[in-house]
């Protein structure tokens, strides 16, 4: 098992997400519509409209199978982990018969208010030799160091990833 | 419900595609934005997607709470946001910033400046902005219905 924390590395340059050069500008557009107290739509030009609400730790009457700013903070964080993740060992020509990430984030009291205290991601990968493993932790510290989402995050990022030969 | 911890798993369904799985929500799938794959499909969200939406929902809700403890109302919020990236000098990328456009509906225009008091403090306080390193920039107008 490693461990790693976001902070305490110099970062180098991204080898998976290499932008297209055609396109000079990186910008995303999404529009926030009021549904009720505490209920607020989101909605992505070519993708579905979805809601997202208070958190029940915040609103306990929250309903429950609507998501929180909270949560899609945290989905963005490990999900742009997995997608660099998938990226990365291919470049690194290590392969894996499958993953799987579980991330946990929790809040503290900051100067104005609420704010994340820290992120931890735990991987873990199932790859198919020893020879894998080996490039496959190189893969993994990687990807960590270049995710763009958790490179936009103030708290500190951990990562705590297994890889099992199978 | 005391602990303020928000727990999200994921699993790699097929190459560059990423499930997705918040408690009590069926997952869904989340891969890069057609801007760094060009082969990426259309209706599938992206890591980045999924930051702007916590943003501006962060934001929104904020608001609602703000106005709540400032004993006022609005009747509509709209939030358009606008997250733009950039490449530092070790060609790292990240956010540069988020911008917030936000319309505000209010019935009363006497309520403009509490209301407006409501809007800053969200700002303020939204725990999604103060937990990124890049800055939220936050322009606001009212609409009096």
């Amino acid at each position: 098992m490693f461990w790693y924390s976001k902070k305490i590395f110099n970062r180098a340059s991204n080898i998976f997400d290499m932008p297209d050069d055609n396109l000079e500008e990186h910008r995303y557009d999404i529009t926030s519509s009021w549904v009720k107290e505490k209920i607020v739509t989101i909605e992505i030009e070519g993708k579905p409209d979805f809601e997202v609400a208070t958190p029940p730790d915040f609103w306990p009457d929250s309903p429950k199978a609507t998501i929180s700013p909270e949560d899609l903070f945290v989905a963005s964080a490990v999900s742009c982990y997995g997608v660099s993740l998938s990226g990365v060992s291919k470049r690194f020509h290590a392969e894996f018969t499958s993953f799987k990430i579980s991330a946990t984030g929790t809040l503290q009291k900051g100067e104005y208010g609420w704010e994340f205290e820290q992120i931890t991601i735990k991987p873990q990968i199932i790859v198919p030799s020893e020879k894998d493993k080996k490039r496959m932790a190189k893969a993994a510290e990687r990807a960590h160091r270049f995710c763009v989402v958790s490179n936009s995050m103030k708290c500190p990022i951990h990562l705590d990833f297994k890889i099992i030969v199978e | 419900m005391a602990d303020h911890v928000y727990k999200i798993s994921t699993r790699v369904i097929r190459p560059m595609f990423i499930g997705v799985k918040i408690e009590h929500n069926d997952e869904f799938e989340v891969t890069s934005p057609p801007d760094w794959w060009p082969d990426a499909p259309e209706k599938h969200l992206s890591p980045y997607t999924l930051l702007l939406a916590a943003s501006a929902s962060c934001f929104s809700l904020s608001a609602s709470k703000a106005a709540e403890s400032l004993h006022t109302s609005f009747s509509n919020i709209e939030v358009k946001s606008t997250g733009t990236m950039s490449e530092n000098d070790e060609q790292i990328w990240s956010f540069e910033k988020i911008e917030l456009r936000v319309k505000v509906t209010i019935d009363d225009a006497s309520q403009m400046e509490k209301v407006g008091r409501a809007i800053e403090l969200a700002h303020k306080t939204c725990p999604v902005a103060n937990s990124l390193n890049c800055p939220t920039l936050l322009n606001y107008e009212f609409v009096v219905a």
